[in-house]
């Protein structure tokens, strides 16, 4: 009779712990006396690991001797963090983007040229920069976050002030902010470009690119090309967002609009009508306290790592203790959209996942953060305990004119599977923080098997279901491969914004 | 037998409690960025909600809406909390409750827990200060001076004596409050010696002997400047690129510095130097 608890325990963690089945967590002691909030991680060719730190160390870890030497310090948050070559490397701060150069070969740097502070500064805390992206071009792109309202602009500022809306004396912090805090919008855009990803020329030609983010705290290319940026539920979003940027888009946060050539009212007080037809939809969605809420730098899992999702974007998430897959549909809509999946959703790799790097020994490196947020410090290396191994999880979604299709990276057990289910709800946009669940329905669906190895499955549902602007949330329940393996991410987030043509 | 029944009993409960708690999932969409149980993040922690709101859900509510007056000055304001539904409010209410029930209220750490990142001389951080750009970069020259350098409009801000920076109120959060400069300033300058009308770029700095030396573009002409200690006072040099031959630097007057160089001439505190060589003005500190 004793062991009908043991058994009942061990099925529920076992449940509970899919992802550490399957991968292994390693903690690598940060430097002594460093704080260990990780704003950027890269990866050397020769597999040596540059990790930018909260109080603006650069430092360089070597995972054979274990030890980490100083390679630049100094610098104001570092949020981003590129290597060029062996002896330059990129870095994001508040003021620029800095290229640190070590010139003589010691092992530091001894250079720390501006590449790119042609942007505004006002002094409010929320104006954290990030990046930056590299094209297959050599174009440098970054994000820049718009001002919080939870304080004023400083005295002094860098660049123009932008006086639309609002006066620059109410815009000051200090004690008359208390009675001006609302008249500035949630999260503001005073000086240029906030909230506006910039684009960088090799010959260091910056043009604003497209607008309309909130916090981006990650940006990067996925496999096929696009520039993806996450942004952070809030104001304007109701949820937290995977923008497919496209040049000269507006991304949907009003507050950068005043930085669009020709622009002249305030955007607290354009229609909201208007706005929403302006606006370039999110590519994915992450639910807020259900995937994510605070959503990090995006990778690419290289080819050779993590079999079966190989090329896949994975994104971190500082909040939730969890990483984001994420599947575009390329479809033949045209719209960009696509599909949210957890990956390694387990307390067991904590919270705090901001910045992420592979090395070509099949380890994924976690650096993590909090900025006195939820989240947590350090950095992790997470390695899969048997790499040869594919992984059994969602490879794909694609939309249909009566449902979707999913694709699996291995068989699946049963020709019909059982417990699949699928509800769907949209999100308000609106000038307030987040939104509230909207006309959530649970949508009844047909399954069907559409290939011969019991990889690819049709969910059906009436035409009349599929409805744009709306997140599809299918729950795969208790899906095991035809080998038994239970799957890995067992939840599909499809955000539906066109349907077919 | 009883007690693996119990230990069942209790699992299966709490399995079905976490699996069907719509307040916990309120809490983890709403409230868990900013407040943890026991330590304080951007917002006060459970146990001290539990101390001022047990029993009070009227005045939690009221809370919500409206976070004013603001409890702590050097912490962010919570926006009102109007997007959520008053019933939801009553169930995350309900959910802190009970969760907070058992915390006990822990003193919340103020000391810095990385007090040595800034004890190094020379030592060049970038932060947040008072009275200049909020591009600056502040610099602990070796021995007991110190000063701010502004890459915005590039030029020398003031100088301290003292101690270098206390920037751990900026580095505990997320950068709303200041660093403080621990030490007197007593010397504020006000415009740059090289005052000109020409738009002004900042290019970045070098490090040698671990002091930067500042590159910036005034018009065409690149300016490279360095700032030392030496003995009696500072030394402050300048190198041109692509200058006029001969270079007008007007220094402020002020009782406690007097201005000396080798090349160029003298009139009042403005120097007239040639650009075919540094140009190294020893500053003096008078006590």
């Amino acid at each position: 009779m004793k062991t009908l608890p043991l058994i009942l325990t061990l099925t529920l963690f076992a449940q509970a712990d899919v992802w550490t089945d399957t991968f292994s967590r390693e903690q690598i002691p940060t430097p002594i006396g460093v704080d260990p909030q990780i704003g950027g991680l890269d990866t050397f060719p020769d597999q040596r690991i540059a990790a930018a730190f909260h109080r603006g160390q650069v430092m360089i870890y070597h995972p054979e001797t274990r030890d980490w030497k100083l390679f630049a310090e100094g610098l104001h948050e570092p949020l981003g963090l590129l290597i060029e070559d062996e002896n330059n490397i990129l870095v994001m701060q508040r003021p620029e983007l800095t290229r640190l150069t070590d010139t003589d070969g010691d092992g530091v740097a001894d250079e720390y040229t501006t590449v790119y502070d042609g942007f505004g500064m006002s002094g409010n805390y929320h104006e954290f920069a990030f990046g930056p992206a590299k094209d297959k071009d050599g174009n440098l792109f970054i994000s820049l976050g718009v001002a919080s309202n939870g304080a004023g602009i400083r005295e002094e500022i860098r660049g123009e002030f932008q006086p639309i809306g609002i006066s620059r004396e109410r815009m000051l912090a200090g004690s008359t902010w208390g009675k001006n805090r609302n008249a500035a919008g949630r999260m503001y855009s005073r000086v240029p470009y906030r909230g506006w990803i910039m684009k960088i020329a090799p010959d260091g030609t910056a043009t604003p690119y497209a607008s309309g983010v909130r916090s981006p705290n990650g940006i990067g290319f996925d496999a096929d090309g696009r520039l993806l940026v996450m942004d952070n539920q809030g104001d304007w979003l109701g949820t937290s967002k995977i923008h497919d940027i496209r040049k000269g888009a507006f991304h949907g946060h009003p507050a950068a609009l005043v930085w669009r050539e020709g622009w002249t009212e305030d955007p607290l007080k354009t229609e909201v009508k208007k706005l929403n037809e302006m606006r370039t939809r999110a590519a994915g969605l992450m639910p807020q306290g259900e995937l994510a809420n605070s959503p990090t730098q995006p990778i690419v899992v290289p080819s050779g790592i993590f079999k079966g999702i190989s090329g896949h974007t994975l994104i971190g998430e500082m909040n939730q203790p969890t990483l984001v897959r994420f599947l575009p549909d390329p479809g033949v809509t045209g719209a960009s959209q696509g599909a949210t999946v957890p990956f390694l959703q387990s307390n067991a790799f904590g919270n705090g996942r901001n910045r992420m790097t592979f090395t070509k020994d099949g380890s994924l490196w976690i650096g993590k953060t909090h900025l006195s947020w939820a989240g947590a410090e350090g950095l992790i290396r997470i390695r899969q305990k048997n790499p040869d191994e594919t992984l059994f999880a969602v490879e794909g979604v694609k939309l249909q004119n009566n449902g979707f299709i999913v694709t699996f990276t291995e068989p699946v057990e049963n020709d019909l599977p059982k417990g699949i289910s699928m509800k769907r709800h949209t999100y308000d946009y609106h000038q307030a923080y987040g939104s509230k669940i909207v006309d959530e329905a649970t949508i009844p669906i047909n399954i069907s098997l559409l290939d011969a190895d019991r990889k690819t499955f049709l969910l059906e549902c009436d035409k009349s279901q599929l409805k744009e602007d709306y997140l599809y949330r299918i729950d795969l329940g208790n899906l095991k491969s035809s080998a038994g393996k239970p799957v890995l991410g067992d939840k599909i987030y499809y955000h539906l914004i066109s349907k077919e043509k | 037998m009883k007690k693996s029944l119990t230990s069942l009993a209790l699992l299966l409960a709490l399995s079905a409690a976490h699996a069907a708690d719509p307040g916990k999932k309120l809490f983890t969409e709403n409230c868990s960025a900013c407040h943890q149980p026991l330590v304080l993040l951007v917002g006060p922690p459970l146990a001290e909600i539990s101390r001022l709101y047990r029993g009070k859900e009227a005045e939690f509510l009221k809370w919500c809406h409206n976070p004013s007056p603001h409890k702590r000055k050097n912490l962010v304001q919570m926006p009102a909390m109007t997007h959520v539904p008053v019933a939801d409010l009553k169930q995350i209410y309900e959910h802190i409750m009970v969760i907070s029930k058992d915390l006990k209220e822990i003193e919340q750490k103020t000391g810095d827990p990385f007090p040595d990142t800034l004890a190094r001389r020379p030592m060049v951080q970038r932060m947040f200060l008072d009275k200049t750009g909020p591009a600056s970069i502040a610099v602990a020259l070796p021995g007991d001076l110190n000063f701010c350098w502004d890459a915005g409009e590039c030029r020398l801000r003031y100088l301290w004596k003292g101690e270098f920076l206390d920037a751990y109120p900026y580095w505990r959060g997320n950068g709303s409050s200041l660093a403080k400069v621990k030490g007197e300033i007593f010397y504020t300058e006000t415009t740059s010696p090289l005052t000109t009308d020409q738009p002004v770029k900042f290019l970045g700095y070098s490090m040698k002997d671990a002091i930067p030396t500042f590159k910036y573009r005034l018009g065409g002409t690149e300016v490279h400047e360095r700032i030392e200690a030496i003995d009696d006072g500072l030394q402050r040099s300048f190198v041109f690129k692509n200058a006029p031959s001969q270079i007008t630097l007007g220094f402020q007057a002020n009782d406690q510095l007097s201005y000396s160089s080798k090349t160029g001439s003298w009139n009042g505190t403005t120097l007239s130097a040639p650009t075919d060589a540094p140009v190294v003005v020893n500053i003096k500190l008078i006590k």
